[in-house]
């Protein structure tokens, strides 16, 4: 304890203290400091710095109510949303973006004029030619809003007019894991957060027992593969991220006890390792360990909160019936929508579904159908089941893949098959259900479904427009990391004002 | 006013520069000799004449350059004379007391008192006033002033609009704009190429370059071009460095010129004007961009923060519907009462009351709320969407059941009402949809309802 200062002060502690007031090291430490911390408030608190004391304060309601990032923004129209994301881009001409004019010229050449020397795939760059597909599908329009559906979706043509079509949707991205990263985090490159993390890193949550973002995967599905970061927070912290939903025995990994345990000190122990945790907090105060510790308590609650709510022995037989027969085998498509619902009947804030197998480079005709036996009736079905139980109104539901196809047939073209390439430059999604125009149909492509000819809606326009119905500005909803702040729509996005009701 | 050669511009603006050095240099030279004197140390008096030197001949240097610099003709004359004179004298004295601190100059009349100190605070006084002088110059004359933490007037005495129909477009919305971007260097004082944003007057007048602005063209006008250019441009303003005007901001300009005809009289409601700006003045006004959204909005005080605890200990989830807005969308977890304790909830639910007009979003879905709760809810004056599906509610809870005059949806799923219900329903005005799906309310009822009532209240069955 020989510390250089220590020998010119005297013995008496008390004097000590004098003396440490009138200290120079002291003096300049703390006025730097000082200064330095007057600096650094104001420049958290700008405004706040300097005001006026007299400044009606409003009562602390910090604490318990009032979300610490000023969210939302405006009144929301949405609580909750589930989007049903059709992985591999599914066929806008197969489906919704019917284009009598191409019956006509079945086999000519797309012509230049329309494709402008876009870029195409590696997969169909090199044909020497690009033949005109038609579809061989027929389309009809459906209820009060005519809107034009193809014989793929007999069942969502039922509920036409509770949903807003945007035939004009464009993205970036060529390839598929781009155009899905880029769809989800607003990014073609992987390491943003998803949709549903910015949501629940903005929004929190309804439902301290469940995951504010779920996310749902098809099982069996061929084709594309998804990895785990399209629902990752990215940079946000940790309890952010989307929890996956398995089918079969352990819906969610890592969560039920192992055997042989009969989990009855399972409060004790998280109880010590909070405990432990907290002292490694004190010291380092490196905010992954507070998410850590809340994810082990969730973990506990969800212990209870996940068997209960994947229990589908409580639906009745007619909601079976509804949403198809696949419904009552866990993990296919019919089955998440289902329990999709019921997540959000619970109030989680975000479910992402994923099905794979859209990707029809061959059989395009066949493959387009094979899907929608898949999905259709689920998708019909969650839109009815969601409005028999008055949560539509408050409910957003999207459908859509992360892009579209070609017009002309990628590989051989027959009477009736053929294939379609990659489309970035047009295709449709629809949403329904919170603040969304029902019974509408948005934007326009040409004759060739190929070029957006009125209103087109940007990958990032679709985010905004997300945000918009959460009450979130996109512009305003920032996560600054490594030196840069980040939002989901980058520097982009404009809200889509027309479809919204 | 002469053409004056570049290089004499190009020197004079090295005068901002320069100009830092005799007051570093004769402040030192101050503060070394106070220093001496109350230390009673004469080591460092030795530094003093050398520091005044350095201090009067850079002193003189920036009287050189500043000279050159007050021949662009960009700068107020009056506030440059006074600049111009306090920068001489400075520049005397610092040589006068330089001349004095080596025993060149003594002062016989003066020797009693203490000329050499005198000089020096001299030096320091007028350091601080031509450089204030200078400042004012550069900055303009409110600048130091401008964010002063005390004894502030509001500055101008525009009068606050509730609306954007209200709002002088040059006033209100342009105006703050110029004031913001443009005024640091089109002043009064400094009038970088002759132009200054200062006045009503002074705007109509232009600059080196022509007027301001054409009325009703916004392409042709200088203005208007100049921050169109690429950033990169010579001719671009703001320059470099400074902060650009936003495309709202010049939306606004433009639209100005445009339609308003650059007058400086015009209200906002006075013009025709699309969505778009009417969204970007609100904005500007700190008029709620949403003003739709938010004209509905009630305007309520902050609940107790007791009475929030409570409801959250009482296993409520209490959110904000929009920030600091003091509306609440409440939720009571489906199942979080089970049967077994159903005598619970006439306490738990008596919480919400103190919350009654923060409410505006409720759901207690399947919580076992019977008919004799629902008295609760009198006087939610601004509950819009209100949900208590799969309750064991009857129609007798529906006909006692207070007015709610802000109601506009209400979910009575898989409760125990019948069509007597849909006859109840007056009591709420604005109801525009209830959902009764699994209820004993048959498809036929509703139709007959609806052919009964002409309401076009939607019945989702």
């Amino acid at each position: 304890m020989c510390d250089h200062h220590d020998k010119l002060r005297s013995n008496n502690e008390d004097l000590q203290e004098v003396e440490k007031m009138f200290d120079r090291r002291e003096f300049l430490t703390k006025t730097s400091l000082g200064l330095g911390a007057i600096a650094f408030g104001s420049l958290l608190n700008a405004d706040k710095a300097w005001s006026n004391v007299k400044n009606n304060k409003k009562p602390d309601l910090e604490m318990f109510s009032r979300n610490s990032l000023g969210l939302p923004h405006h009144m929301p129209k949405a609580k909750r949303a589930i989007y049903l994301f059709q992985s591999g881009g599914p066929s806008q001409l197969e489906l919704f973006d019917y284009k009598p004019k191409l019956k006509g010229m079945f086999g000519k050449d797309l012509p230049a004029s329309i494709r402008k020397g876009q870029r195409l795939t590696g997969m169909s760059a090199d044909q020497t030619s690009f033949p005109i597909a038609a579809s061989t599908l027929e389309f009809k329009q459906y209820g009060e809003s005519r809107a034009w559906v193809s014989e793929a979706m007999p069942y969502l043509s039922e509920v036409v007019d509770d949903i807003c079509f945007i035939k004009s949707m464009q993205t970036d991205a060529i390839n598929h894991d781009p155009a899905i990263t880029f769809f989800q985090t607003g990014s073609q490159q992987p390491g943003r957060p998803s949709i549903g993390s910015w949501l629940s890193y903005g929004l929190g949550s309804d439902n301290e027992n469940l995951p504010t973002f779920i996310s749902l995967v098809s099982k069996n599905g061929g084709g594309q593969p998804l990895y785990s970061r399209l629902w990752g927070n990215g940079f946000l912290p940790t309890e952010h991220q989307g929890v996956q939903f398995r089918s079969g025995k352990d819906p969610v990994l890592y969560l039920s006890d192992p055997e042989n345990y009969d989990g009855h000190d399972r409060r004790h122990m998280l109880d010590y390792l909070r405990k432990l945790n907290n002292i490694q907090n004190d010291s380092y105060g490196d905010p992954e360990i507070n998410a850590r510790m809340s994810q082990y308590e969730m973990a506990f609650r969800m212990q209870t909160s996940v068997p209960e709510i994947t229990d589908m022995s409580n639906e009745p037989e007619y909601i079976f019936e509804m949403y198809g027969e696949d419904s009552r085998d866990s993990g296919t498509y019919a089955a998440n929508c289902l329990l999709g619902r019921k997540l959000l009947e619970k109030d989680v804030k975000f479910v992402q579904l994923y099905h794979q197998g859209w990707d029809q480079h061959l059989g395009c005709p066949g493959g387009v159908m094979m899907n929608s036996r898949k999905t259709d009736q689920a998708n019909a079905a969650l839109i009815k089941d969601l409005k028999q139980r008055g949560m539509f109104e408050d409910t957003l539901i999207i459908w859509g893949g992360e892009f579209g196809r070609t017009v002309y047939s990628q590989g051989k073209l027959t009477a009736t098959d053929y294939g379609r390439d990659h489309h970035p430059k047009a295709f449709t999604m629809f949403m329904a259900g919170a603040g969304i125009k029902p019974g509408f149909t948005y934007g326009e492509t040409d004759d060739f479904s190929y070029n957006v000819v009125k209103d087109p809606v940007h990958t990032h326009d679709f985010q905004a427009t997300l945000m918009h119905l959460f009450g979130i500005d996109h512009e305003r909803l920032i996560y600054k990391h490594q030196g840069r702040r980040f939002r989901l729509t980058d520097v982009h996005g404009h809200v889509v004002k027309d479809i919204l009701s | 006013m002469n053409e004056v050669s570049d290089i004499i511009l190009f020197f004079g603006r090295f005068h901002p520069l320069v100009v830092h050095l005799p007051i570093g240099f004769l402040f030192f030279a101050f503060i070394l000799e106070v220093f001496a004197r109350w230390k009673k140390n004469d080591t460092v008096t030795a530094a003093v004449p050398l520091a005044l030197l350095l201090g009067a001949s850079s002193a003189l240097v920036a009287c050189v350059l500043g000279y050159m610099l007050s021949l662009s003709g960009d700068y107020e004359e009056g506030a440059l004379d006074t600049h111009f004179w306090f920068g001489v004298i400075t520049t005397v004295i610092a040589f006068l007391a330089w001349l004095i601190s080596v025993g060149r100059l003594k002062i016989k009349v003066l020797k009693q008192g203490k000329p050499y100190m005198a000089t020096l605070t001299l030096i320091v006084i007028l350091l601080s006033v031509t450089g204030h002088y200078g400042g004012n110059l550069t900055h303009g004359s409110d600048y130091l002033t401008a964010y002063m933490p005390f004894g502030k007037e509001k500055k101008g005495d525009l009068v606050a609009v509730t609306s954007i129909e209200e709002a002088v477009v040059f006033d209100h919305l342009v105006n703050p704009i110029l004031q913001n971007k443009c005024t640091s260097c089109h002043n009064e004082s400094k009038k970088k190429g002759q132009l200054s944003f200062a006045s009503e007057e002074a705007i109509l007048k232009g600059g080196k370059t022509g007027v301001t602005f054409i009325a009703g063209d916004a392409s042709k006008s200088e203005i208007i071009r100049r921050v169109l250019l690429d950033a990169h441009d010579k001719e671009f303003m703001p320059p470099e460095g400074k902060t650009p005007l936003t495309k709202e901001e010049i939306a606004i300009i433009e639209h100005w010129i445009e339609v308003a005809q650059g007058d400086f009289e015009t209200k906002f409601g006075a013009i025709e004007s699309n969505e778009e700006i009417k969204e970007n003045a609100a904005i500007m006004l700190g008029l709620d961009a949403n003003s739709k959204a938010s004209s509905a909005l009630a305007n309520v005080p902050a609940p107790a923060e007791k009475d929030v605890k409570a409801l959250i200990d009482a296993g409520f989830k209490v959110r904000e519907l929009v920030a600091e807005s003091n509306l609440f969308d409440v939720i009571l977890p489906t199942g979080k009462i089970k049967k077994e304790n159903s005598e619970e909830l006439s306490s738990k639910l008596a919480l919400l009351q103190p919350l009654k007009n923060n409410i505006v979003w409720l759901s207690i879905g399947g919580n076992h709320i019977t008919d004799n709760e629902l008295k609760v809810f009198n006087g939610f004056e601004n509950l819009q969407l209100l949900k208590l599906e799969r309750n064991p509610i009857t129609d007798e809870g529906i006909s006692s059941f207070p007015e709610l005059k802000n109601l506009t949806s209400l979910n009575l799923f898989g409760t125990k009402i019948t069509k007597f219900s849909l006859t109840q329903l007056d009591k709420f005005p604005k109801l525009k949809k209830i959902h009764v799906w699994n209820t004993n309310i048959t498809r036929e009822d509703v139709i007959a309802y609806k052919a009964a009532q002409d309401s076009d209240i939607e019945v989702n069955l």
